[in-house]
């Protein structure tokens, strides 16, 4: 793992896939913290908005072997050589040094969709329309979070609105620092099976540390050497498979999903013959 | 040499100027300027500003009533957060919780009252083709209606359906429609229905709740046990119950055995699966029996040892007690042995689908490796299981003693109600089921939430065929309210004083109170006010006991300090206080409105069954044996059988926060009531392709879906979910809405969850 930045706090996320039931709360909890507008029904899973999507993974096999797992897809949270800042012309993106959190500054943003472009993982969502909720909701919008204007790009920023509620909690009690305990984001909170971990990664005393460094850990495109400080935790060996090739795809509009339907169809292939690779190869 | 300017010189100098400035930062700051710019308009929302408090209440969007934290700014609540360590939510909240103050922005909202454009009419129960109405115009005219019934002496004729009971509100209804001599039909709960096992008993049984935690095996006759968010009083089962069937997974220290047709979340993640034939529920319960009798796996210490064995020292002494039931001289047991005896494993294989040496295991694991219960369960879109397949698989409960002991199913008291709600008892339940068909003259339909589908088809059939009104209380012009001819909206959730009473699968009793989060709109009315109001204009006694609802609640909660019993789970720090500590009515009551849930003690006595179990083991009780075992309803040239299902909360057509909708739409994270699950080799013989779309037809009509393939799907089957609706997302045209529930044909039990279908392509 690199370590070539100098971060004081290295925020990451391990989220255990076998524990996930695909219920959708953290999704929810994402848009009702973060004030993600509500797009006109036309707005599918590809003009769609939001932070953090969950997709349903299946083995593909029939009953009795059929196994169905769910994946909680958010921005990954890239340490190294991160596709869309080294792509935004506007540094509307960047890392956050005493973070780590690639941050988004939609103000900043032209809307040119490199990063989209860029981002290996699908994490990032454009606004294809004006910010619009049903009549009167601006009164319960979470005061900590500015609304965002049509064209341009979100993602997850690992609910940055609550870490400066709580630095300005500490700093009001006299501290610098935030406590563990003091900053989580809304998915976390939101899990009801408590598949979502959260802390610094450089923490040994963390919980988060021993999970992230155990044998069921593993990340979405290693290879690409992005270093993405979200990891998954599986030990179900096809969802490994699955994963460790691409991410999925919405099974219901495979043409227009994103990402590639070839791609899945493949991975799918995989998760079925491990060997399909080498033999398509030879 | 001239020292003028040429052209040249001009065009020189002015690109490189203009050069020069590209390649200074000038260009980009005014392209940032612009870009900041043209982001802050001024129609930009602008955020709420003002002092952040916090409150603590309970959620009432579903039955469960979880714990739940307020932030407020300007007295509006901006997020919903579940209450640490609370004994129901167990700390979160559900998506529906999570957003459950978005719900009173839905565009549905009913503001007031308005009448018309309901779909019967050619309207679409949108508002643009209602009136709008004050709201004393609303209450007499719906007085007026109900005075025109009376007056031709056809109260009879009209019935109030109970959306949710259980609450005090339900008590309210249930005496004004006893002062009108009208019906009171409570709607079905969502979970496991012990309907079935009381009417099996010959007197009054205990109420019971069921204790998952204190359980080894779990034999699950398609209950949504790990589906979403659980079942309402233990939402969060998945510790004790999920993982052990994944692929290097570690096994858990309970085993649930789903019996399932649908490859559902609960059946993939359930230590064992077995995939039964459609409608073989019943056959199954009955195989599984015949081994455990047949074996004498049966509890010989309880209720089955002396039915089976005989009372008292009636004992057999050896052989197969199937081939016994004359030495007990019980008929009713002779008929359960005799039907039985119809079932051994390699018949009942043939029936289910299931291998002959899986259900001897099976019966084995179930009446050894206990305490073990198995649950009737009910799709909260399919409905509930056939009554036969409920008596058999209570009579499973029954073998292995679960009926006789302390874990599993237990007992549990009921609510006290307050002192002049008690003086004054409610009127008779009617099950819809028993409302003779085309009977009904008005319907008034109550405006929670339900937690489960409920085809129109089945209320249609009870109302007159001319004439007959439907009034909905909801808050929301959608469900059952689209086809009202009258629409009083209630206070949507989180807006007014409610109780969250003991959920129906509860092993104790408890008791929570919601305080509202934010003002109804000025048209709205609780139905408690409403029936008040009606009650006064008709001259009937007060269904309320002269008392409002606010009243009603505090008196129910001093009810429950009277006992002197329990526990209360504080709202604010999850603390657990013993009632005893609290020194008045009012500071329990203060407690309670904070968030605080109180907890009965367990009632240690075991839900004996008494005098009633006679009756138990009685083929023809309360349904007869005759008819054949229930099985999947077949039609000429419909040869396969439709199966909906649906999440719990979320099955029809019911509003639901918009932004939680939208995000299940755009993910595809739950199945789309426009899509049809199929194996992809009946999709091949039907000539239809995955992704494609596909006609499906039943003998109540065709509507078009979106075919998608899924090797897990029974062969014989196929699955369409029925909610969430489109619609429920908010402005979405109703009519564009594929409903499954209108190609379903309720039988005469109220079970729609088989239909023949057959699939076509669109080109037919």
């Amino acid at each position: 793992m690199s370590r070539n930045t100098t971060h004081r706090v290295r925020y990451g996320m391990a989220i255990d896939i076998d524990r996930c039931t695909g219920c959708g709360a953290c999704m929810v909890a994402c848009a009702v913290e973060n004030n993600v507008s509500v797009p006109p029904p036309p707005a599918g899973d590809r003009k769609g908005l939001t932070w953090i999507r969950v997709y349903r993974l299946h083995n593909e096999r029939p009953y009795p072997e059929s196994r169905t797992a769910y994946l909680p897809l958010l921005c990954q949270h890239c340490g190294h050589h991160t596709p869309c800042v080294s792509v935004c012309p506007q540094h509307a993106t960047d890392i956050d040094p005493e973070t780590g959190i690639v941050s988004q500054i939609p103000e900043r943003c032209l809307g040119c969709r490199y990063c989209m472009a860029a981002c290996p993982y699908h994490a990032r969502y454009f606004t294809w329309w004006d910010p619009v909720w049903p009549a009167g909701m601006e009164e319960i919008f979470n005061p900590d979070v500015s609304p965002r204007m049509r064209g341009v790009v979100e993602k997850c920023n690992f609910c940055h609105g609550r870490r400066q509620v709580a630095l300005q909690r500490a700093a009001a009690e006299g501290r610098r620092q935030i406590r563990d305990d003091e900053y989580r984001p809304a998915c976390l909170e939101a899990c009801p099976v408590g598949a979502i971990h959260f802390g610094n990664l450089d923490d040994p005393k963390q919980e988060l540390y021993d999970l992230v460094h155990g044998e069921r850990a593993f990340r979405l495109l290693e290879r690409l050497g992005t270093e993405p400080k979200i990891y998954y935790l599986s030990s179900q060996p096809w969802v490994r498979r699955l994963l460790h090739n691409g991410i999925p795809a919405s099974r219901r509009h495979p043409d227009g999903g994103r990402p590639d339907v070839a791609a899945l169809r493949h991975q799918q292939v995989l998760a079925r013959d491990p060997r399909a690779e080498e033999r398509r190869r030879s | 040499m001239s020292t003028g300017w040429r052209r040249r010189d001009f065009l020189t100098v002015f690109g490189g100027g203009m050069a020069g400035i590209a390649l200074s930062p000038l260009p980009w700051k005014l392209l940032d300027d612009a870009a900041i710019w043209t982001q802050n308009w001024s129609w930009l929302p602008r955020l709420p500003r003002g002092e952040i408090s916090t409150r603590y209440g309970r959620c009432t969007i579903c039955p469960a009533g979880c714990g739940l934290r307020a932030d407020i700014v300007n007295g509006q609540a901006f997020r919903l957060t579940g209450l640490p360590n609370d004994p129901i939510g167990g700390g979160t909240l559900c998506p529906l919780g999570i957003a459950g103050h978005h719900l009173r922005y839905h565009p549905a909202r009913l503001r007031g009252p308005v009448e018309g454009g309901r779909i019967e009419e050619g309207g679409t129960g949108r508002d643009a083709d209602a009136r709008s109405l004050p709201l004393d115009e609303a209450i007499a005219r719906l007085a007026g209606w109900i005075n025109e019934l009376q007056d031709v002496g056809a109260s009879q004729t009209i019935a109030i359906l109970d959306a949710r009971p259980g609450r005090l509100l339900s008590e309210i209804y249930r005496r004004f429609s006893a002062s009108l001599g009208a019906h009171y039909i409570p709607a079905r709960t969502g979970g496991f229905s012990s309907d079935v096992l009381h009417a099996m008993g010959s007197a009054p049984l205990p109420t019971l709740g069921i204790d998952l935690a204190g359980i080894r095996t779990l034999l699950s006759f398609g209950a949504p046990v790990l589906d979403d968010w659980g079942a309402p009083s233990c939402a969060n089962q998945f510790d004790r119950y999920a993982g052990s069937a994944g692929e290097g997974t570690t096994s858990s220290a309970a085993l649930l055995i789903q019996v399932e047709t649908r490859p559902s979340a609960t059946a993939q993640r359930a230590g064992l699966w077995l995939r039964n034939a459609p409608g073989s529920e019943c056959a199954l319960a009955l195989g599984l029996a015949h081994v455990i009798v047949h074996e004498g796996l049966y509890d010989r210490t309880g209720t089955a040892g002396q039915l089976l064995d005989g009372d008292g020292d009636a004992r057999p002494s050896s052989g197969d007690p199937l081939n016994q039931g004359a030495a007990v001289g019980s008929s009713a047991l002779c008929g359960y042995r005799e039907l039985l005896a119809h079932y051994p494993p390699e018949q009942t294989a043939q029936l289910t689908g299931i291998s002959s040496a899986t259900i001897r295991d099976v019966a084995r694991r179930f009446a050894t490796a206990g305490p073990a219960v198995a649950i009737p369960g009910q799709d909260p879109g399919g409905g509930p299981l056939d009554p036969q397949a409920q008596q058999a698989i209570w009579n499973l409960n029954l073998l292995t003693g679960a009926l006789d002991r302390r874990r599993g199913f237990v007992s549990r008291r009921a609510l006290p109600l307050p002192q002049r709600l008690a003086d004054a008892p409610g009127g008779a339940v009617t099950s819809l089921s028993h409302v003779p068909d085309g009977s009904l003259r008005m319907l008034i339909v109550d405006g929670a939430l339900p937690d489960h589908a409920l085809p129109w088809e089945l209320l249609t059939r009870k109302l007159a065929r001319h004439g007959a009104r439907l009034v909905s209380l909801s808050p929301f012009r959608s469900g059952l309210a689209r086809h009202a001819a009258l629409r009083i909206p209630a206070p949507a959730p989180l807006e007014f004083w409610e109780e969250v009473p003991t959920p129906w699968d509860a092993p104790t009793a408890t008791l929570a109170i919601a305080a509202p989060l934010a003002e109804p709109p000025r048209g709205a009315l609780h139905p408690s006010a409403l029936l008040e109001r009606i009650a006064k204009l008709l001259g009937m006694p007060s269904p309320g006991g002269d008392a409002d609802y606010l009243m009603l609640l505090r008196e129910r909660a001093a009810a429950v300090f009277l006992t002197a019993r329990g526990h209360v789970h504080r709202g604010r720090d999850g603390r657990r206080v013993p009632l005893d500590d609290y020194d008045s009515a009012e500071a329990f009551w203060q407690e309670l409105a904070a968030g605080g849930c109180w907890i009965d003690d367990a009632d240690k006595t075991v839900a004996r069954l008494g005098p009633a179990r006679r009756a138990f083991l009685d083929p023809s009780q309360p349904t007869s044996w005759d008819q054949g075992i229930a099985s999947a309803p077949s039609a000429a040239g419909y040869p396969l059988t439709l199966m909906p299902f649906g999440p719990r909360s979320m099955a029809g057509e019911e509003a639901l926060p918009p932004v939680m909708a939208k995000l299940y739409r755009e993910s595809h994270l739950r199945s789309s009531p426009e899509d049809v699950h199929v194996h992809p080799e009946t999709a091949r013989r039907a000539g239809v392709e995955d992704g494609l779309p596909a006609w499906v037809e039943t003998p109540a009509g065709k509507r078009r879906f979106q075919v998608q393939t899924d090797p897990a799907v029974h062969p014989a089957v196929i699955h369409i979910a029925t909610g969430p609706a489109p619609a429920s997302f908010g402005d979405l045209p109703q009519e564009e809405y594929p409903a499954v529930l209108e190609l379903l044909s309720p039988n005469e039990k109220g079970v729609w969850r088989m239909t023949p279908a057959r699939l076509r392509p669109v080109e037919c």
